[in-house]
């Protein structure tokens, strides 16, 4: 590794031969253009966020007013256009309930396969199955969560539980509950592979030693492998929240709704209705971008509503990638101990 | 100590069920998507059910005049009608619901049937066509005379063919006659100054002359009756099922869309129900058909929400074509930038550096498609429709600039490549990149100026016939090639890292360049997972929606045009799987494209995944 | 620590505004036309304003979403700028125990859009027909791909139409299909966007773009042509011999032979209010006469 980085610092020997010269210019060209391309969307996104900041003559209202009336709760006086407070409220208890779901099952899997599962054809399939879970189109897990959570088993659950209902479906329509499952089944790869990642650094001495000392597989886990692992788990459970945000297209078939007013939760039995339908800033976006009302101002609009949506899901992601960066110090010191 | 190890063993078993769960999940989404789909090919049947109701009755004082009246109901939109004729005269009852609420308003009226029309009874059908309600007369001679019964001095004469049997249907268009043994089907319909009109859609030759012929109710099935046989013809599909015998039936009659009523030669009433989608066939899917007004076999996807009687077509090449075209394009556009990317980060780039850039580009990859696509819909589309030759200019003088300084450096570039610092060489590039893409946009404007008189999208058409929609494949390439450079880079880029640099560093120390090192050495080793990239992100591009959905201009064309739109697989279940009735056939043909879609990405990524578990397993053996 | 400090600071906030905004409720949905899904966010936001304890979720992805979604319960408010079909209708037939009621609550026209630049005025029935339709229902003639058989200008030359429409599942593409093309094919080069206002916009801004669009359009980037029917003159889409002129319907599920539940009554009675009608002509649309609506409102709960 030295070596070569001292060749990197001799920058003629690079460029000795012509045909060297031409693809390192040709590759480095290559990253200026996706650096410019990159920075063209974003300037994009951001200038026009900006011209909607900027208080125009046609608009009475001051920034903060602006600002208040696009985080609202209700509807704005031009029609087609909410407050998008609903939206980040549905999208925050979709991921809420999504990492309730998704956290322990993902966490166990990725345990079986790194501390349980013997090498085998099993152990193969389960690995496979997650791998290409990862490259299954999003669109897909929408089609199942409509086919299966909604048309088989909430539609069961409605003949068992809420037979005096029908043929009014409790469950058996699209809903909350089961655009949780859709999301979580669809980010399950997210988190295993970065729980799986925690898991290969824990050094196998720490295991060795916890069950040399007389505890058990469980113990071992609970108070050594998992504690070690914590930050990995939250990295992956925040890149998937993160994805539950900004993905559109399964949910615009597992319930997510032009409007629906915060009746997601009250205080009314059982305080959380997880069979109601619900909004989404992702989705907010395509019905913002779709139907936004035909002043003036709609392609700022839209602009600003992306750009939130961008925020929140770079500001998850980033989150991620710093817990990431901590955790790789923390754990190459554990190891240079 | 007992409850320790319960606890343990407890932990232990669910950890394993939430492994075996993963696998039960994963196989039920293949079970269940062609679950949903597989009824689509279990053949039609009988089934004998009970009797059904009747929508409307007759009032009661027709009923039992069955030797001398001819009693008709139609049923549409906003009409129910109940008519009674005789030789001469039409009695009707219309019942409408044109007030705001749902209340039924009842008309009797009473028409004197021209006299010419008065031979006819048996045969005489009372229908409701476009909101129009029509008395429809075939004649035996072949002449169908059509009389609105709002303006019965209307009276059109439509030219068809002689007839033995007829049957026309009372809500669909469809009219089929037989002449012998030959059965022709029409379609009727209305043109914009209310005058009916007929189109001869398809002909079949039987071994028999057909006893009876009956029309569905919504014009998409035909019993044939001959002798004890019955015929089941699918207008859809335009084919012909045999169906077992019925014993010794002579009459039947359709009850409602799917049951239909045989009256046996003893007196009984027998129902039966048609089970299955006696309108499906895979021919609908994968070859072109052919429907009345088109001139050849066509390939369309026209799924039919409203049931107006008209044929739905379902051809799924329209849209796999779409969807390759927009992935291929997305490709072209991301691959130059993709891989060369990955190659100078993974490779030129210090170790240091590199880790700071990669978490950089991996939050690109976090930018929600739906911006993409919105920003490229709304802010980027009409821009790129109206100053194309300057986008194109772009386009041009981007590549053609850097290549240019390429050939550059390479004939005589030593004083110019001493003085290059490599981790701040891209950025250095970057305003050059910027002066390219001005220059491109103003060269663009120019040249459209001196050579395509002014407008490039006119001369095009003028020259060429080539015309450009707003929502064209180059832009949509380029959004979807956008959304799929990160991807393209990251898998690529970590391919090209894992090779160990020992290798190359060999090669720099027995004498070889950089590249020629990277060429010999890296590239080979790295290419299957570069490979995999290029197939990770094509599995992608397949699969992306939001993008499309906005960007694609949802047109269902099969045409190599660069300039057209398209419409994918991925759009369209996200447009109409919401819509489309629960079980119903345009329901499970969506899930069947699903099943497809979801079978190709799934064999294209096990694919990528296997050439990659190869860069690994070679890495770690050079590695070890 | 800081971690799970920080995701409990989390989930109280995003609990405390839930609770800000919750609000005991009765829960309606509404389903179906895209078409009028700006009116019924509206409608559901100003009665919510008067009922503070209903609760209204709006649902729009186009008119055929509505008669399955009722038939199956899943909304109890069906929105569609079209009549049921009568296959539609079959569904509540067989249902022993829902049946509608149906409420028409304004008027539509679909207007025709062309580029604020683009020099046509008017149009026929059938050259709209020879643009769109591939089959040609109406046996309208030959089909019509260029600008240059419409108008001779020297704007658009001999450039091709490229026309706009909605998806299959929405209720304008429906009657569009219906009265404009005699029931026939739609061409496949159709543009078909999923909102109104994105057609609206991406018309404004191409100067080949012909499109349909239901609602009232005001935009300064398109003008909307007048229809013209045989030898007559051009009729505007305000015009009450508007050819494209459509009734628009809510669709309320009820229990069979029992009148509206009191939520979904009142519901009915407000949309056909001065009020309701009032964000009828916010919303672009021509509203019931007032005598005709309030007759409506007076019978639209009975049984």
């Amino acid at each position: 590794m030295a070596g070569l980085n001292s060749v990197h610092r001799r920058h003629q020997h690079l460029f000795r031969h012509s045909g060297a010269r031409s693809m390192t210019w040709l590759t480095a060209s290559a990253v200026a253009i996706s650096m410019f391309t990159t920075l063209a969307f974003l300037g994009l996104l951001v200038g026009l966020s900006v011209d909607w900041l900027r208080p125009s003559p046609e608009t009475v209202l001051t920034l903060p007013q602006r600002l208040e009336q696009l985080l609202s709760a209700t509807p704005s006086a031009g029609l087609g256009f909410t407050g998008l407070a609903p939206a980040i409220f549905g999208t925050v208890l979709l991921v809420i309930l999504m990492t309730l779901v998704l956290g322990p099952f993902a966490v166990a899997v990725a345990i079986y396969l790194s501390e349980y599962a013997a090498r085998g054809w099993y152990t193969d399939m389960v690995r496979i199955a997650i791998q290409n879970l990862a490259g299954v189109p999003s669109i897909i897990y929408g089609v199942f969560g409509l086919g299966f959570f909604i048309y088989v088993i909430g539609a069961s659950v409605d003949e068992m539980f809420f037979a005096d209902s029908l043929p009014q479906p409790t469950f058996g329509t699209p809903g909350l509950l089961w655009a949780a499952l859709t999301m979580a089944l669809m980010n399950l790869p997210v988190v295993v592979v970065a729980t799986l990642e925690g898991l290969s650094r824990v050094p196998q001495e720490q295991r060795y030693g916890s069950l040399a000392l007389g505890a058990t597989r469980w113990e071992t886990l609970r108070h050594i492998t998992l504690p070690a692992v914590l930050p990995n788990i939250l990295t992956g459970l925040i890149l998937s929240v993160a994805r539950a945000a900004g993905e559109v297209a399964p949910l615009m078939l597992v319930g997510v709704v032009k409007y629906a007013p915060a009746s997601l939760v009250d205080g009314r039995w059982p305080f959380v209705h997880f069979e109601q339908k619900f909004m989404h800033l992702g989705y907010q976006v395509y019905d913002v971008a779709m139907h936004a009302p035909l002043d003036s101002g709609r392609l700022e609009l839209i602009a600003v509503t992306a750009l939130l949506l961008v925020i929140v899901v770079v500001a998850l992601n980033l989150s991620a990638i710093l817990l990431r960066l901590r955790l790789g110090q923390s754990t190459a010191q554990s190891e240079s101990l | 100590m007992d409850r320790r190890r319960f606890i343990d063993r407890l932990s232990g078993a669910a950890i394993k069920a939430a492994s075996a769960l993963v696998l039960v999940a994963v196989a039920s989404m293949f079970v269940q998507i062609f679950t949903v789909a597989f009824p689509l090919w279990e053949s039609v049947e009988w089934r004998a059910t009970s009797a059904s109701d009747q929508v409307l009755a007759a009032p009661p004082e027709w009923v039992g005049r069955t030797e001398d009246l001819l009693v008709f109901r139609a049923n549409s939109r906003r009409r129910h009608w109940v008519a009674a004729s005789d030789q001469a005269t039409l009695w009707g009852q219309l019942q409408t619901k044109d007030a705001p609420i749902d209340q039924w308003s009842t008309l009797d009226y009473r028409i004197a049937l021209p006299p010419e029309f008065a031979r006819q009874a048996r045969e005489r059908v009372v229908m409701i066509l476009d909101g129009l309600q029509l008395l429809a007369i075939p004649e035996p001679s072949g002449t169908l005379a059509v009389i609105d019964v709002e303006h019965p001095s209307m009276i059109s004469q439509l030219t068809t063919s002689p007839w033995d049997t007829v049957s026309l249907a009372a809500d669909g268009r469809m009219m089929i006659q037989s002449y012998h043994n030959v059965l022709s089907l029409y379609q009727l319909g209305v043109g914009h100054n209310r005058v009916p009109t007929v189109i001869k859609l398809s002909e079949h030759r039987l071994a028999q002359t057909p006893d009876q012929i009956l029309v569905s109710p919504d014009g998409v099935l035909a019993l044939i009756l001959i002798g004890e046989k019955v015929l089941l013809w699918q207008l859809y599909s335009d084919e012909l099922l045999s169906m077992e015998a019925l014993g010794a039936a002579n009459f039947l009659s359709w009850t409602s869309r799917d049951q239909f009523k045989v009256l046996t030669a003893t007196g009984d009433e027998q129902y039966f129900r048609l089970k299955g989608f006696p309108n499906f066939d895979m021919q609908q899917l994968f070859e072109p058909q052919w429907r009345s007004g088109y001139s050849s076999a066509v390939f369309r996807w026209l799924p039919i929400v409203e049931n107006t009687g008209d044929f739905p077509m379902f051809s799924l090449w329209p849209l796999l074509w779409g969807t390759l075209k927009a992935a291929l394009m997305a490709l072209f556009f991301a691959l130059p930038i993709g891989i060369p990317t990955a190659i100078f980060v993974g490779f030129y780039m210090s170790p240091r550096l590199r880790d700071r850039i990669k978490p950089a580009i991996e939050l690109l990859a976090a930018i929600p498609t739906v911006v993409i696509g919105a920003i490229a819909a709304v802010a980027v589309a009409p821009v790129f429709y109206q100053e194309f030759a300057g986008f194109l200019g772009m386009l041009l003088m981007i590549p053609a600039g850097v290549a240019g300084v390429a050939v550059f450096v390479t004939k005589r570039g030593d004083a110019v490549a001493a003085r290059w610092q490599l981790e701040t060489l891209p950025l250095k590039i970057s305003p050059l990149v910027l002066v390219l893409a001005v220059v491109g946009y103003l060269m663009g404007k120019e040249l459209e100026v001196l050579f395509f008189t002014g407008d490039l999208g006119r001369f095009l058409v003028d020259t060429y016939s080539i015309s450009m929609a707003q929502r064209n494949t180059i832009l949509l390439g380029f959004s979807l090639g956008i959304a799929l450079v990160p991807t393209l880079f990251t898998i690529s880029e970590e391919a090209i890292h894992a090779v160990p640099r020992q290798l190359a560093a060999g090669c720099l120390a027995l004498g070889s360049s950089h590249w020629q090192s990277f060429r010999d050495v890296v590239l080979p080793i790295a290419f299957p997972g570069i490979l995999a990239a290029v197939l990770v992100s094509f599995g992608r591009a397949i699969g992306e929606t939001m993008i499309l959905v906005m960007v694609s201009g949802n047109t269902p064309l099969m045409d190599w045009d660069l300039f057209s739109g398209i419409r994918t697989l991925t759009a369209t279940l996200a447009l109409e799987l919401p819509e489309a009735s629960r079980n119903g056939m345009h329901y499970r043909i969506l899930f069947m494209a699903a099943f497809l879609l979801f079978a190709f990405t799934f064999i294209v990524n096990t694919v990528a995944e296997l050439t990659r578990s190869r860069v690994t397993r070679m890495t770690t053996t050079w590695q070890g | 620590m800081t971690v799970t400090r920080v995701l409990c600071l989390w989930i109280a906030l995003a609990l405390d505004v839930s609770y800000a905004v919750a609000q005991s409720a009765t829960s309606m949905t509404i389903v179906g036309s895209d078409t009028l899904a700006a009116l019924n966010t509206h409608w559901a936001n100003a009665f919510q304003t008067s009922q503070p304890s209903a609760s209204i979720d709006v649902q729009a992805s186009g008119s055929a979403t509505a008669p399955p979604a009722l038939a199956a319960g899943s909304a109890t408010i069906g929105a569609m700028s079209r009549r049921m079909t009568q296959s539609e209708l079959a569904l509540f037939s067989g249902n022993a125990s829902l049946t509608l009621t149906e409420v028409i609550i304004g008027y539509d026209a679909i207007a025709i859009l062309v580029h604020r630049d683009n020099p046509l005025t008017e149009i026929s029935l059938e050259q709209l027909e020879r643009i769109f339709s591939e089959t040609r229902g109406c046996a309208s003639g030959e089909p019509i791909r260029l600008w240059s058989d419409l108008i001779a200008s020297d704007i658009l030359g001999n450039r091709a139409i490229t026309p706009y429409g909605r998806p299959a599942s929405s209720g304008t593409y429906g009657f569009f299909r219906h009265v404009v093309l005699c029931g026939g094919n739609p061409v496949p080069w159709i543009n078909e966007l999923a909102g109104t206002a994105a057609i609206v916009q991406a018309v404004a801004q191409e100067m080949t773009a012909l499109g349909y669009v239901g609602g009232d359009i005001q935009h300064s980037g398109v003008r909307r042509l007048g229809l013209t029917m045989g030898q007559g003159p051009a009729v505007r889409p305000s015009d009450i011999a508007y050819p494209l002129r459509r009734p628009l319907y809510l669709y309320f599920t009820r229990l069979r032979g029992e009148e509206l539940n009191t939520m979904t009554c009142e519901f009915a009675q407000f949309v056909l209010s001065d009020r309701g009608q009032e964000l009828v002509s916010l919303a672009g649309f021509s509203p019931l006469a007032p005598l005709t609506a309030q007759a409506a409102s007076r019978r639209v709960c009975d049984g």
